[in-house]
């Protein structure tokens, strides 16, 4: 493509998109809007003058605690206006596609020359927007907190900058759903399921960080922080002004959110399209190669975040580092429990829906960004080894990253995946049906995984961690949560669950031959 | 020109389409007819690049459903069975939604959303909401934005269900002028009578399969070698009928109460001189008619009622 054709695409996508055209005709129609808007302002106000009158009824209040007061005023006002994003852009948007799926207008928009990328970020826009106007609607709110004193206006921007990264968010998270849901309750239940594991998890990650970076930098480099921590909805105040300081320079921490959020937003879209696009479309290639590049990023980012804790002495509250192998099995623990959310989606099979997911071999690695089912296990292997080779980078920094244990853990997380992966095969060579077979994978998943945590802290509260022999040694995960070195046990599990995997692939071949798919081998 | 080869759609088990093969010219209004569950609307909407076919495929003026199918949905215009309109929408933002997405350049989009509205007589609603309109006025709409492209190839799937009588002749005045432009139209319905007045070609589906293809008469003709001439006379249906029955090219005579129902090979000419016969013979003949087959009769003779 040239240039100016791209410019002109590019145009016609983000500036003239009909889908967003036609939404906002449809949007600002009627009472509904302004009724949403009522409400909205309403809820503002009220809040205000609650605020406000359990000020003024002080009758005396020192300017330094009028100062402190309007402070804590903005910082209210910047918490609920991230609750009500929160709240209403996974609203606005887990509907978008699945209401037209139901509707079965979206069949006349992709029997038109339509790319599901164009028509997604036509949704996008359109949802965004309502993000932006009541971002807008509060500025009068927050006007008044910088106008008495509270706030400056960098500040304020600065937040809603942050706030609207945030919805941005929050809005590709939904609008991921809503393509793969085919009721609307459905989307809207996992697209809030969905923001508030991300809340919870990204919150979790930036207090962490902020506070373990408040404990190791006490000589005063106070605004230096992990930029995930702006991408915490509830912290914006404090992090607004925060920095990174990367090769010697002080990069304003909420440049660094906007680039993850675009990129995060970039994958949802690629998801989404993905689902939206039959057998070997672009989307779901591009789709692979970015989750391959974001597990690498992602591994050297985190590793990097990590990096000094693992060598500071100060680093930790009890004063010793952080081992290596305790880091590689907590790593293993949020990778493969990740993991088991999109193994059904990359492992099962099935004859009754589109071509992209009938069976087509075991293992074939030139469809590993095809994302046929052949493809599925080489992909999921890459995906490890990207994290892993990630590891090896920032070893080049860190040396103290990579350890004896490294070979272990990685041989213990290939093993894993293969194993994982195994049991989606064996479920769809049981059904014909593609989505019973990812409910069964995903069910067994959660079932090994999750169920004998309780059973196994009955029968020994206190061997999850030990480095003893106990009857936590069944447990598929131990070698991650081992405190002391798992090594050995990563390699006896591993062998294990190589084993159990080639079991159950065998049991697959000989069930999948019984069966006449009733494809032709030719086709394509 | 349309060329559908060996298309086939296999849902587990069920082979919905199995290797139907046929081709259509521009001009060419094809009536797919075939029981409900037939594999009518799984054919078409693996032309109209909906539906992955499991095996097969077919070509648009050259192009491969399955190797371009962006240029193929150029080409097309696709309106199902059911509306998939918006709400809050008014008919000309509508059409100019589709208009844009089909990228009909900004400065021709008004006047060809004017000429769609007056090809498909609604111009008067141009600035009604699409919920306002009646089912037969919706059907024109979604007729009218299959056009704002100029699409080669038309599929309408059951395109007249629901509709009153004066609006399905309205819809079958349209599809004809459509096919006269040289568009190539293919209406699937399982109701006949709508598609014998305006189709040039047919073809019966049922279980998947494609059971006969072709123009109508030739359909009918095909189904049917003999003629069946009706003879009603005012005289002795017996007598009649025994004289008949020695005549040349009669095959074979069934007698009612007052008529005489014949199985006859011979031609027109063979026709006029078994008439001259009767009534050089004294008959008194006050009816003589070859009773022609029509889609129906065809229809129920080809098919068995199976679905798959």
């Amino acid at each position: 493509m040239s240039a100016s054709a791209w410019v002109r695409e590019s145009i016609g996508t983000y500036l003239g998109n009909a889908t967003a055209v036609r939404d906002y005709r449809v949007q600002l129609r009627g009472n509904r809007a302004v009724i949403l808007w009522a409400v909205y302002l309403a809820v503002l106000i009220g809040f205000g003058m609650l605020t406000y009158s359990s000020a003024a009824s002080r009758s005396m209040m020192s300017v330094v605690e009028a100062q402190a007061s309007l402070k804590d005023f903005y910082s209210e006002v910047l918490n609920l206006l991230s609750a009500a994003i929160a709240l209403v852009a996974p609203a606005l948007t887990a509907t978008a596609i699945v209401a037209e799926r139901q509707r079965k207008s979206l069949d006349l928009v992709f029997s038109a020359p339509v790319t599901p990328k164009y028509y997604l970020i036509g949704k996008m826009i359109s949802s965004y927007r309502y993000v932006w106007m009541l971002l807008v609607l509060s500025l009068p709110v927050t006007a008044a907190c910088v106008v008495l004193g509270g706030a400056v206006w960098s500040e304020v921007l600065t937040s809603y900058a942050l706030i609207s990264l945030q919805g941005l968010i929050y809005t590709s998270l939904a609008l991921f759903f809503s393509t793969l849901a085919q009721k609307p309750v459905g989307a809207i239940v996992w697209s809030y399921i969905s923001v508030f594991i991300y809340v919870w998890f990204i919150s979790g990650i930036g207090m962490g960080l902020a506070e373990a970076r408040h404990f190791s930098f006490s000589s005063g480099a106070v605004g230096e922080m992990p930029f995930v921590v702006c991408l915490s909805a509830f912290q914006i105040t404090d992090v607004a002004s925060t920095y990174t300081v990367i090769a010697g320079y002080h990069v304003p921490n909420w440049i660094l959110t906007a680039l993850f959020a675009l990129l995060f937003v970039r994958l949802m879209l690629l998801a989404g399209s993905s689902a939206l696009s039959p057998y070997g479309s672009w989307e779901t290639k591009s789709l692979r190669l970015h989750s391959l590049a974001y597990a690498f990023l992602l591994s050297i980012g985190l590793a990097s975040l990590i990096g000094p804790l693992l060598t500071s002495p100060g680093s930790m509250s009890s004063g010793s580092p952080i081992r290596v192998d305790q880091f590689a099995g907590s790593g293993l623990i949020w990778l493969l429990t990740s993991l088991i959310l999109v193994l059904p989606f990359i492992t099962c099979y099935g004859v009754d829906l589109e071509r992209k997911y009938w069976p087509d071999g075991v293992f074939d690695i030139r469809r590993m960004l095809m994302a046929t089912p052949s493809g599925g296990l080489p992909f999921l292997l890459a995906l490890v080894l990207a994290v892993a080779a990630g590891l090896v980078v920032d070893s080049i920094w860190t040396p103290s990253l990579i350890g004896a244990a490294t070979p272990a853990y990685l041989y213990f997380g290939l093993a894993f995946v293969f194993a994982a992966w195994s049991v989606g095969r064996l479920a769809s060579a049981f059904n014909n049906g593609l989505r019973y077979a990812r409910t069964l994978h995903f069910a067994i998943l959660v079932l090994v995984l999750f169920l004998p945590l309780p059973l196994l802290a009955i029968a020994d509260p206190f061997g999850m961690s030990s480095s003893g022999s106990s009857v936590w040694d069944l447990y598929v995960l131990r070698p991650a949560l081992m405190s002391n070195d798992g090594t050995g046990q990563a390699w006896l599990t591993g062998t294990v669950l190589l084993v159990v995997g080639a079991a159950l692939v065998y049991w697959e071949r000989s069930m999948a031959k019984k069966k006449n798919w009733g494809i032709e081998p030719s086709y394509g | 020109m349309l060329e559908v080869k060996g298309l086939r759609k296999q849902y587990g088990p069920l082979t919905a389409v199995k290797g139907i093969q046929f081709s259509l010219r521009p001009g060419d209004v094809f009536g797919f007819i075939g029981s409900n569950g037939a594999g009518k609307t799984t054919t078409i909407r693996m032309l109209a690049t909906l539906l992955e076919p499991t095996g097969g495929t077919a070509t648009l003026n050259g192009v491969d459903i399955l190797r371009d199918p962006m240029a193929i949905r150029r080409m097309i215009g696709y309106m199902p069975d059911f509306f998939g309109l918006y709400d809050d929408v008014k008919v000309w933002e509508y059409l100019d939604f589709f208009a844009t997405i089909y990228k009909v350049p900004s400065r021709q989009r008004l006047e060809v959303i004017d000429n769609v509205l007056e090809l498909t007589d609604l111009t008067v609603k141009k600035n009604d909401f699409v919920q306002s309109l009646s089912r037969g006025m919706q059907q024109r709409l979604c007729l009218a934005r299959c056009l704002v492209h100029d699409p080669v190839l038309l599929l309408l799937d059951e395109p007249a269900s629901g509709l009153d009588p004066r609006a399905r002749a309205e819809l079958k005045e349209l599809i004809a002028e459509l096919g006269r432009m040289g568009k190539i139209v293919i209406v699937s319905s399982h109701i006949l009578t709508e598609l014998a007045g305006f189709c040039n070609t047919v073809g019966i589906m049922e279980k998947g399969d494609l059971l006969a293809f072709g123009p109508v008469d030739s359909i009918i003709k095909g189904m049917q070698p003999h003629r069946t001439l009706v003879i009603r006379t005012l005289g002795s249906v017996d007598d009649a009928a025994s004289l008949i029955r020695d005549q040349a090219h009669v095959l074979d005579v069934e007698t009612a109460v007052d008529s005489i129902q014949i199985d006859f090979e011979g031609d027109l000419e063979a026709q006029a001189e078994l008439l001259r016969g009767l009534v050089l013979a004294g008959h008194k003949i006050i009816g003589f008619r070859e009773e022609e087959a029509d889609l129906e009769d065809v229809f129920l003779k080809l098919t068995t009622g199976a679905v798959n």
